[in-house]
């Protein structure tokens, strides 16, 4: 009980109108919207992504339910947005599912990528580094080089936000 | 016309140049001007704003620092960087808390961020500031017999309360791009679809589901415009 309560918090904290979410009726509009649950979802046997679920868990401070177990249940989140677009309480969901996202980050968990990604943003300060062919070919097209950001005071700033101890 | 920060973002500037170049050509032609700045990744609204979501919004507001110590607005080529950096501005202005946090660790590096800039995709630098009419009055090409379908991307429109952009579930602006080139537009039902990439990243057959879905019954009709 304690520890639902303490997720309710940090949920509520994290949402930008920590009452909006408390408005969500269950309708499904967004998972009829969803194209991941449309490709994913079996309600029979309660299998795949579910914005619906993942909103009533989260209501209910379910952080069992949502953080342990498949990890598509909080990561096949695309990001398209189209569920708060459709949700006629207005509920930002997507926010809500990316405190999820955060939540799996504490814990170690979630996808590959997500390090791979975070990783090359804090050696590089690009997601995609820059490479040789590519110069040249800017070379060719034309371009100037590209500005080089500097990466020595963006680590700084991750490393004083304590980003770079969750890296993998 | 204002001079723009251009923001080409690590995709297009590091892997798809020929996308930077077209624009550049096309800026040039109808008297955009754009300037450089060593702006980090944006970062990925999708990768990085999951990892962290308030590293997400040092990293985006350190970079929104740097147009700001210039005073100039950003124009990006990038759904994904003008979705971040507009979403970072978002949070900050309507979140006090986030925004004494994050500025008291942009203080570490010597920065504050003020909110002081606008972020603008390039499409809607063409819509509200050069006009579709002055777009038309330029082409001396006409793309006549090319079928095109577009594929706005989720991030151009979406959430449109901090997009602010287009109709988040009919978008228009695009089209009438494709419209005054001379180009044949194909409408399909799924044009709003996600291209499913965020997932696709993690679990690569739903994604691929995803994208087939979108893809089949527009396949063999047109070109499609991303």
């Amino acid at each position: 009980m304690e520890d639902s309560l303490e997720f309710n918090k940090l949920i509520t904290e994290f949402h930008i109108e920590p009452e909006v979410i408390k408005y969500c009726y269950q309708c499904s509009k967004c998972s009829d919207n969803c194209p991941v649950t449309a490709v994913t979802s079996d309600q029979y046997t309660d299998t795949g992504y579910n914005p619906r679920g993942n909103i009533l868990m989260t209501l209910l401070g379910r952080k069992d339910s949502l953080l342990e177990g498949d990890d598509l249940k909080i990561w096949g989140c695309t990001v398209c947005v189209t569920c708060d677009e459709v949700c006629p309480q207005k509920i930002e969901l997507t926010e809500v599912f990316t405190f999820l996202k955060n939540q799996s980050i504490a814990l170690g968990k979630g996808p590959d990528f997500i390090y791979g990604q975070a990783k090359a943003v804090y050696e590089n300060g690009k997601a995609i580094p820059p490479q040789p062919a590519i110069e040249r070919r800017r070379e060719k097209l034309g371009l100037p080089k590209v500005s080089a950001p500097d990466v020595g005071e963006l680590q700084s700033l991750l490393k004083n936000m304590g980003a770079d101890k969750k890296l993998k | 016309m204002t001079e723009y920060k251009m923001f080409e973002g690590c995709v297009i500037g590091n892997r798809i140049p020929f996308i930077e170049a077209a624009s550049r050509k096309v800026f040039d032609k109808i008297g955009i001007k754009t300037s450089q700045a060593p702006f980090s990744c944006c970062p990925d609204p999708t990768g990085m704003k999951s990892f962290d979501n308030d590293v997400w919004l040092a990293i985006g507001a350190r970079n929104l620092c740097l147009a700001e110590a210039e005073g100039k607005d950003i124009i990006s080529l990038c759904n994904g960087c003008t979705n971040t950096l507009r979403g970072v501005k978002h949070q900050l202005k309507h979140d006090s808390l986030k925004r004494d946090k994050i500025n008291s660790e942009l203080a570490k590096i010597g920065k504050e961020f003020k909110s002081s800039v606008d972020i603008k995709h390039f499409v809607d630098v063409f819509k509200d500031e050069v006009g579709v009419d002055r777009i038309k009055g330029a082409i001396t090409k006409q793309l006549s017999g090319l079928k095109v379908a577009v594929q706005q991307g989720c991030h151009y429109m979406r959430p449109a309360e901090w997009m602010e952009s287009d109709d988040p579930m009919k978008p228009t602006t695009l089209k009438k791009l494709v419209e005054v080139s001379g180009a044949t537009l194909v409408d399909y039902e799924e044009e709003i679809l996600c291209c499913g990439s965020a997932v696709t990243n993690a679990y690569e057959e739903h994604g691929f589901a995803n994208l087939k879905i979108k893809w089949m019954p527009s396949r063999n009709l047109a070109q499609m415009l991303l």
